[in-house]
């Protein structure tokens, strides 16, 4: 008998993955229903704030701990978001093994805004139908945490949910 | 002549070329490399780290599924800070869509890129010195620390550091995500375990003809 082919072309087709379609993907099918309801601004915070334990080497070779900056720049930054906060789900925000923290916001229409958080500055690229639309790269200003062109990329994906 | 699932043949001498549509494969580790629902990569899994310019693959044509998947379970027990961390499966791609990627992202920016890419064979021939010129007589999954089935994807400038050239980092972001994108082809067993036969897929994808 022929194995299963099991390729996964969710992104472009927007196919859903099924509980069927493979057995160690069930439960993460599960539990992308139950994270469709946003965790609370604490929780995110204290997600954050749970990565300044990760030790040199937690994500492979060459990975570094996350530095406090970092962690205090994502806070500040989460804080901003005002009402944007409830596009973040538990699943999209993530530590790099380049001491940064990436935070996707995304919809259902796969708009994405991909933010990374750094010690003095901010990243994003802006991807909406399926095409990247902007990339900018932003420095930390004085308390100015959420820069208005992230903001603005932020609320078309807000505004498209 | 031996052969696993994988479809690949021991013992077979490695062009030291690469084809346009040969199979590339990148390990998926979980947790981390794709979100809980399965239906996004995360971009820091194809992106180079701080410092580097190259990400590393497997050349899935010229490797047995259970050197490739032995070679990913390395992988996934050096992450001490995931004790549950486990090779979840490959990411196929060919060198003919990172340069379709590449294009298709160039033209959404529509100004010149800061950086190109490419892929690049890359054999190990000694884990403990990587990158020796191509080892003569060595063949299809040596053991003892060679594995001339390596791939690099390569870029032509180094991943910034923080501060550096912060719009470069952006991009490079930004085109892996378009990469994954183009063709999204995630391969996994039929029966996950820890043993080293691989129970999926073949390795060596066969793509139709241009």
């Amino acid at each position: 008998m022929m194995p299963t082919q099991y390729v996964y072309r969710g992104v472009r087709s927007n196919e859903k993955i099924s509980a069927n379609t493979h057995p160690s993907l069930e439960l993460a099918s599960l539990l992308v229903f139950s994270n469709t309801v946003n965790f609370e601004l604490t929780g995110i915070i204290n997600e954050v704030n749970s990565y300044q334990h990760l030790q040199p080497g937690w994500d492979g070779e060459d990975s570094e701990p996350i530095p406090e900056e970092v962690i205090s720049n994502t806070v500040s930054f989460v804080k901003s978001l005002g009402s944007f906060v409830n596009l973040i789900d538990e699943d999209y925000i993530y530590p790099t093994g380049d001491g940064t923290i990436v935070i996707d916001f995304q919809n259902k229409e796969k708009d994405l805004v991909s933010v990374e958080i750094r010690k003095t500055s901010i990243g994003y690229f802006f991807q909406t139908q399926g095409h990247v639309a902007e990339v900018n790269s932003e420095s930390f200003v004085g308390i100015q945490y959420l820069p208005q062109k992230v903001a603005g990329a932020i609320r078309q994906v807000w505004e498209r949910k | 002549m031996q052969s696993d699932k994988s479809g690949n043949e021991n013992n077979t001498p490695i062009p030291k070329t690469l084809e346009a549509r040969e199979s590339l494969l990148r390990c998926i580790i979980h947790p981390g490399d794709y979100n809980k629902a399965g239906d996004t990569f995360r971009v820091r899994n194809l992106a180079p780290r701080k410092g580097k310019d190259d990400v590393s693959s497997i050349r899935g044509c010229h490797c047995t599924g259970e050197r490739a998947k032995r070679h990913g379970l390395e992988i996934a027990s050096k992450r001490p800070g995931k004790p549950f961390s486990k090779l979840e499966g490959f990411f196929h791609f060919t060198p003919e869509l990172v340069a379709q990627a590449f294009s298709s992202y160039q033209s959404f920016i529509q100004e010149t890129l800061p950086f190109s890419v490419w892929v690049v064979p890359t054999p190990i021939y000694d884990e403990s010195s990587p990158y020796v010129p191509w080892p003569e007589g060595v063949v299809l999954c040596q053991e003892n620390g060679y594995f001339p089935a390596h791939a690099d994807l390569k870029f032509s400038l180094p991943m910034p550091n923080d501060g550096e050239n912060d719009i470069l980092r952006d991009h490079i972001r930004a085109f892996v995500k378009v990469l994954y994108d183009i063709d999204p082809n995630f391969l996994v067993e039929e029966f996950p375990s820890s043993a080293d036969a691989w129970s999926g897929p073949n390795l060596c994808q066969q793509l139709p003809a241009a």
